[in-house]
């Protein structure tokens, strides 16, 4: 069958071998400076994730398939992307203490950097630097938003329920209590940058450089 | 000079950081119903609504509007235009060009003032500029790239309008199809015989002729 897009982790992030992450959400502001000396700055634009991707060294049976997926998405096709470093919270590297719990958003704060989450384990912990996402609908379009916690650390009470808590960037309008929230491998919709991905290049027996930027989609 | 509310003013007053975004909206004819029908560009990163004089816009972000140029505003009756700068492959902007006949299409453009930290909205969007749309090209240059400019002319531009225009049959049946107009084309073109003589356009030759009535009876006429 053919791909559909975006292509989920499971057909394209999560199988890619890979030696080099980053993932940031560069600032997007012009900055002047008076004679004066003080630092005037304007917010230009959304701040959005952007990441590079490197893979390492690979054999000839290991190179094919990340290289033509690569040159699939190159066109321009979106993909699910996460940030390879924190694939789950800090604090539950592998994912087994949250089990199968149902985590939803339980409330959004009035400023809209500031959620709470439902359904977490007893006494779960957020840490700072942990991703969520969730997906959300704005005027009929579903999104996937991904969003990195700011708060120091995060603790579920009793019941699983948290107190609200700050997040990076801003929620966008359409977040709505009770969406499903992901904590691991928790992701966004993601195009490469065009004119970014690298080509391989083969050796006699070893494969390198296939790398590619990536940079999120709210569409 | 304009004035601003006390939240809008507050946050351009800030000496930090400043948060603006640009809000086009644009009130066109659909090609195929006829119908007019309003569409929103703004270039912020995702589509909102903003309710603006009491009224929910939807405004499509994400790219579709690239660049505002720098508005000039000036006192007297020039017809000053703008060009605004729209992505070519949005598909919206594609919409706008093809399903929508915008020339002369209402334009207005808002500014939209957010707190930099909460990303909140600090008051209704307030009005930049209100115009229309003079035509919309999607010229390509000799290396393949496609731009689609919009130029929009400010409201003097209704200053331009002739005569015939405002003062039709046509433009005057808009008004529940009064016919007060059903002759304005013709009038001054046709002579109207009052009595016995002829009123002539310009009114110079309204002599008796020679074969008129008698010499007596002249000064009845004028």
């Amino acid at each position: 069958m053919a791909l559909s897009f975006p292509l989920s982790l499971a057909s394209f992030a999560d199988i890619l071998p890979v030696a080099a992450y980053s993932c940031d959400l560069p600032e997007q502001v012009a900055q002047s400076r008076t004679a004066g000396g003080e630092q005037l700055t304007a917010d230009m634009a959304e701040r959005l994730w952007t990441g590079r991707i490197d893979l390492g060294w690979m054999t000839k049976s290991e190179v094919g398939r990340p290289e033509v997926l690569i040159q699939v998405l190159k066109q321009g096709n979106a993909f699910h992307m996460l940030d390879g470093r924190r694939k789950y919270p800090l604090l539950d590297p592998t994912g087994s203490v949250l089990g199968a719990a149902a985590v939803t958003i339980l409330a959004l704060g009035g400023d809209p950097r500031e959620l709470s989450l439902a359904g977490l384990p007893a006494g779960y912990t957020l840490s700072a630097g942990d991703y969520l996402s969730f997906s959300y609908t704005s005027l009929s379009i579903t999104r996937q938003a991904l969003h990195k916690v700011v708060a120091t650390s995060v603790v579920a009470d009793g019941s699983g329920n948290t107190a609200l808590f700050e997040v990076l960037p801003a929620i966008r309008p359409g977040a709505v209590a009770g969406a499903a929230v992901t904590l691991k491998k928790p992701f966004c919709k993601a195009v490469m940058v065009a004119g970014t991905a690298t080509p391989s290049t083969g050796r006699s027996t070893l494969y390198e450089g296939l790398g590619f930027d990536w940079v999120q989609s709210l569409r | 000079m304009r004035s601003f509310d006390a939240a809008t003013l507050a946050a351009l007053q800030n000496r930090t950081q400043v948060m603006v975004r640009i809000l086009v909206w644009v009130q066109a004819r659909n090609r195929s119903t006829g119908a007019v029908e309003a569409l929103g560009l703004w270039n912020g990163g995702y589509d909102r609504e903003f309710t603006i004089g009491g009224t929910p816009r939807t405004y499509v972000g994400a790219g579709a509007l690239m660049g505002i140029p720098a508005l000039t505003y000036e006192v007297g009756v020039n017809v000053r235009m703008h060009r605004l700068t729209l992505s070519p492959i949005d598909a919206t902007v594609a919409a706008l060009i093809r399903t929508y006949d915008s020339r002369l299409a209402p334009v207005e453009i808002h500014r939209a003032v957010f707190d930099p930290v909460t990303t909140l909205l600090v008051a209704e969007p307030h009005r930049l500029f209100k115009g229309i749309v003079d035509e919309l090209e999607v010229p390509v240059d000799a290396k393949g790239e496609t731009r689609a400019e919009m130029s929009v002319s400010g409201s003097a531009r209704y200053l331009t309008n002739t005569l015939s225009l405002k003062r039709s049959d046509a433009s005057q049946q808009l008004r529940s199809g009064d016919r007060f107009m059903r002759y304005a084309d013709v009038s001054g073109e046709v002579d109207v015989v009052w009595g016995e003589k002829r009123a002539k356009v310009g009114g110079e030759d309204s002599k008796p002729s020679k074969n008129g009535p008698s010499r007596g009876s002249g000064g009845r006429d004028r």
